[in-house]
């Protein structure tokens, strides 16, 4: 079987959830079909310059082939039409044009992906909202498997997406939150599975070394991730500032990962910007609970990773899907302000009583829904399911010229807004 | 610390969360909602906030003006045609301004919301600074009655101190056989004689409340520092059921050979010493604990009726 992963970036210095997952997916499906990897030369998702050469290269024995990104974000350009689609009736003209401002706009990319429809059985598409996954699922739409990683924001609600995953071959969704989400907004009633991603785990994580090399020897709660406004990390700097102030012998609080904004400089609150792996997982493996304050998250591997490792994690509840996640596993608490955080986190220090019947859980959790095999298993099945199947009719196609330029579509806010929130239970 | 039961294997999220949540409930009283800060802060400034500085109908006077009609239309003749023509001119420069306006009015209203919050925060707090000095004040006065109530006997320790000599096998220790060593304070008033003999070193046992070995006998306790029994203030021992100064009732612990009897019964764990058995506030408790076979509990010693004496 041939496969081709499509993804906005790629590469091993490459951070980002979806890109991880899309790195993850194809190594791991390497093992039982010949994978290619299709992706842009871009490094930085904001701007999407190209950074990285065009061309053919292998990483970890993947093959990967970057195509350039034709014209960068113009992020004030992104931002008036994201005002506009997101908050007025607007027409489907407004959204591609959303679409190629947002990027990565790659041409190229999309005509490869054309021309290879008939050499390559699957094309696993990650991310649903760029526009290579767009143009590069109405391309192959009998051959598209769409990985969404939608998160609870207004894109999702935009109409030109909703014939794509109506249309897709199948959908593989990261939790049962997420199909709710994307079928509340599209109806798509396709084939589809929850399957997620795994993590490379270390079998054995050296938390001592660890607190050697950083010279840490209090008790702590970790972060690892963006320290952006955007995931949360202000209100976590608010929280735990109050929390060490109810609890002087609490623990502290460390961080993991590159900044993006002021840390606050406090006693207890310890930065140690983007670190490997293995010092990563010592660090995990050292920590008492992981805290994850991010509001938008549509798996959040490290939430993974931390329950892989038998730690309990402490998430936000107006994240839906770490919420659930947190319910389904019984692997982790969950805040909603101050007082809830704090008293969360005394509950799931090392010296509480529940943090580590709380972590047993959710590595038990993590062995059942999202080990490697499971992922695997799950893929597999559904290539061979898709494989038996017919294909059904072709992609919805976009409306004719006038059709499209008439402001029928309302604000895709108000469409997210329409959608049925909260945790799915089971 | 949230007192939290986590008494299984498995532990249900959703349980713990709820206890969570009714603790910081509890704790906190009820909470007020965004809204009913809202609302709070619309209607009465006063309430919360010194009215002397700050005016509460601020925010209303400020919706009125940034909603009042232009002015053009008031004018006429050239002037008016003046301003017609500068329109899109001042229509930009008005736009520009209503912009800065209505910022200014959220910042206002966003300090109103803000104000009434602190004013509610500064009202709670004043109530538990209130709350906090009057307890400090009651535990001063209670202090300051226990110093009255017991002194210490500096010269009991360096004779405990010295080198006993060697007794007998079968002769009895000093202190009844008890090996832990005793507190060493007795009532401040003038005590009975059995507790004056320097050798008898009659205390209560280390176990037990220094204040329950106090003698029957003995002097009354200062007003408030003991239960009140069902017969008036009770001092710190048994009373009998004629008061304090009557005969001993069948629960005292006063021998018929005058003798005190020890009592062995220790506290239990988290009991405090006023819901002590031994500190004599609990009536049912006084002496008439029975055993499941319907004896004393404290058997060990015989019946439970002997004098308020110490051992000698």
């Amino acid at each position: 079987m041939k496969l081709a992963v499509v993804v906005q970036r790629y590469g091993l210095d490459v951070n980002g959830g979806a890109e991880l997952l899309a790195r993850y997916l194809a190594e791991r499906l390497a093992r039982y079909a010949d994978v290619q990897v299709l992706t842009t030369c871009a490094k930085d998702y904001i701007t999407w310059r190209n950074e990285m050469p065009a061309g053919e290269e292998r990483v970890n024995g993947i093959s990967v082939r970057r195509f350039p990104v034709a014209r960068p974000r113009d992020t004030r350009d992104f931002g008036r039409r994201s005002e506009w689609v997101f908050g007025h009736t607007h027409s489907v003209t407004d959204e591609l044009r959303w679409l190629r401002s947002e990027g990565p706009y790659s041409p190229a990319l999309v005509r490869e992906i054309g021309r290879l429809k008939d050499t390559v059985d699957f094309f696993i598409f990650v991310s649903f909202r760029y526009f290579h996954a767009f143009h590069g699922a109405r391309a192959v739409p009998q051959k598209a498997v769409l990985v969404p990683t939608a998160e609870r924001d207004p894109a999702v609600g935009l109409g030109i997406f909703a014939p794509v995953f109506r249309g897709a071959r199948a959908i593989m969704y990261n939790t049962p939150e997420e199909r709710a989400l994307v079928e509340g907004a599209t109806r798509s009633r396709g084939p589809s599975a929850i399957v997620g991603i795994s993590s490379d785990i270390p079998a054995r994580p050296d938390p001592g070394r660890f607190r050697r090399k950083f010279n840490v020897h209090r008790p702590f709660a970790i972060y690892i991730g963006r320290v952006d406004p955007n995931k949360g990390c202000l209100d976590l700097f608010d929280y735990f500032t109050r929390y060490a102030a109810a609890y002087p012998k609490g623990l502290d609080l460390i961080l993991i990962g590159s900044s993006q904004l002021e840390i606050p400089a406090h006693p207890r609150i310890r930065h140690l910007g983007f670190l490997p792996d293995e010092d990563k997982f010592d660090a995990l493996a050292a920590a008492d609970v992981l805290v994850m304050p991010s509001p938008y998250e549509s798996l959040s591997m490290v939430v993974l990773e931390a329950w892989a490792l038998g730690k309990p994690v402490l998430v936000n509840e107006r994240c839906d899907v770490l919420h659930g996640q947190c319910r389904r596993s019984r692997g982790g608490l969950f805040y909603a302000n101050a007082d809830e955080f704090a008293q969360a986190l005394y509950m799931l220090d090392g010296t509480g009583p529940a943090g580590v019947i709380l972590g047993r859980q959710g590595r038990e959790y993590f062995n059942q829904h999202y080990a490697w095999p499971v992922i695997e298993r799950k893929y597999r099945d559904m290539f061979d399911r898709l494989t038996r199947e017919p294909a059904p009719a072709a992609m919805e196609p976009l409306p004719g010229f006038l059709a499209r330029r008439r402001a029928t579509l309302p604000p895709a806010q108000s469409v997210l807004d329409g959608i049925p929130s909260g945790p799915v239970a089971r | 610390m949230p007192d939290l039961h986590v008494r299984s294997d498995s532990v249900d999220v959703e349980q713990i969360m709820k206890q969570i949540r009714t603790r910081i409930r509890e704790k906190r009283g009820s909470d007020y909602t965004e809204a009913e800060l809202q609302q709070l802060a619309s209607v009465k400034l006063e309430q919360f906030a010194d009215p002397s500085g700050l005016r509460s109908d601020l925010l209303e006077q400020f919706r009125q003006r940034s909603n009042e009609p232009s002015t053009y239309h008031r004018h006429r003749g050239p002037r008016r045609w003046l301003l017609m023509l500068l329109h899109p001119l001042l229509k930009r420069i008005q736009k520009q301004l209503m912009a800065d306006l209505n910022l200014y009015f959220e910042i206002i209203h966003n300090l109103v919301v803000e104000t009434t919050r602190l004013g509610i925060e500064t009202q709670n707090l004043k109530m538990k600074v209130e709350s906090l000095s009057s307890r400090l004040d009651f535990d001063e006065r209670r202090s300051r009655a226990l110093e009255g109530a017991v002194q210490y006997r500096p010269e009991a320790t360096p004779r405990q101190r010295q080198p006993e000599p060697p007794r007998q096998q079968n002769q009895p220790r000093p202190n009844g056989g008890n090996p832990r060593p005793h507190p060493q304070f007795i009532p401040h008033a003038p005590s009975p004689a059995p507790v004056a003999t320097p050798s008898a070193a009659p205390v209560a046992p280390a176990t037990a409340s220094p204040v329950a070995a106090t003698p029957q006998t003995g002097p009354a306790v200062p007003a408030g520092l003991g239960p009140v029994g069902p017969n008036g203030p009770a001092g710190p021992g048994p009373v009998g059921p004629n008061g304090p100064n009557g005969p001993a009732g069948p629960g005292s612990n006063v021998r018929p050979d005058g003798r005190r009897r020890r009592r062995r019964r220790r506290r239990r764990p988290g009991q405090t010493l006023a819901e002590s058995p031994l500190a004599g506030g609990n009536q049912a408790t006084q002496g008439t604990a029975l055993t499941s076979n319907g004896q004393d509990s404290d058997d060990a010693d015989g019946p439970d009726d002997d004098g308020g004496a110490p051992d000698q």
